[in-house]
């Protein structure tokens, strides 16, 4: 019987990202034998690295020690804390910094950071404020959906924490700006909000 | 707690299980319910929806014997338990409560 070799590249990633020993690997290459189709491979691939099941113990994508800024560099996602107690919670991690490659939103925010304290250190309050913001409203809708009980395989927590993110770059983009304009743009970015 | 009703996909995925029997696992799943369905799929949603569904005791995955097109590795078969059972059941009944008595959906030839 004829083994089709799938796309080396995306079998790696695949392996690298949910273990090598897992069903749905065996899964995929068991439909690859029949489909011989390498876009719908990488799509399967791609899409398992962004939802790995539960059962898997990946390893962590978003590194420990990486520059995350009050800590928010990595949370565990919420969708598993809805339905497993703590003490059973899977490793699962997502990237709070709104960037899918590693490192580059810390990066992103150190710039910033260097930026406001060069060019106009009395806009940090701005920017503080813009970041405690983003922690507050993305804690409260999380902690609202799970009293709701909304179920975990919802999309909306990642838009939460999109959200939470969007509000660090309104605080860090208002800083930017000059001192007298910074409230016509907070006035008008919080229309857009509304 | 279990939640006592399902999700769209969540029924689509342990109705697949149920189809397909004992020879169920992720690939024959996911094929019954784009077949039969009509809903395009992918294995990893599959597979995190039946871990989800594992969690809460409404199925029990086996692990089975490897086969050389899947590389060596093991198939992961899924059955439902009376609880999955009986969320399937409770979440039929609801839908189809919810359905009936709406003039908008029914069907022409079938009005008396």
């Amino acid at each position: 019987m004829t083994v089709f070799d799938p796309p080396r590249i995306a079998l790696s990633l695949l392996k690298w990202a949910i273990g090598d020993d897992q069903p749905l690997v065996g899964d995929l290459l068991e439909e690859y034998q029949r489909r011989r189709s390498n876009p719908w491979f990488w799509r399967q691939v791609m899409s398992a690295v962004v939802c790995r099941p539960a059962h898997c113990h990946p390893r962590r994508l978003v590194p420990q020690r990486a520059p995350s800024l009050f800590g928010l560099g990595s949370q565990s996602h919420p969708s598993a804390l809805s339905s497993l107690p703590m003490s059973e919670m899977p490793p699962v991690e997502i990237n709070m910094s709104g960037i899918p490659v590693n490192g580059i939103g810390g990066l992103g925010l150190l710039t910033v950071i260097v930026f406001i304290t060069l060019v106009l250190p009395q806009a940090w309050w701005l920017t503080v404020v813009g970041v405690a913001g983003g922690i507050v409203l993305g804690t409260m809708l999380v902690l609202s959906r799970r009293r709701h009980g909304i179920s975990p395989d919802d999309n909306g927590d990642r838009s939460v924490f999109h959200l939470g993110a969007s509000a660090q770059a309104v605080g860090a983009t208002s800083s930017e700006g000059a001192r007298p304009r910074t409230p016509r743009v907070l006035t008008s970015v919080v229309a857009q909000l509304r | 707690m279990a939640r006592s009703l399902l999700t769209d996909f969540e029924l689509m995925i342990l109705l697949g299980i149920l189809r397909v029997g004992d020879q169920a696992y992720g690939v024959t799943i996911a094929r019954e319910v784009e077949s039969t369905g009509g809903r395009r799929v992918v294995l990893a949603a599959v597979y995190a929806a039946l871990d989800r569904l594992e969690a809460n005791s409404l199925v029990v995955s086996t692990i089975g014997d490897p086969t050389p097109e899947r590389g060596g590795r093991a198939k992961r078969f899924f059955s439902l338990t009376p609880t999955g059972l009986t969320a399937v059941r409770e979440t039929q009944r609801a839908l189809v409560a919810l359905w009936s008595d709406i003039p908008q959906l029914q069907l022409k030839g079938r009005r008396s």
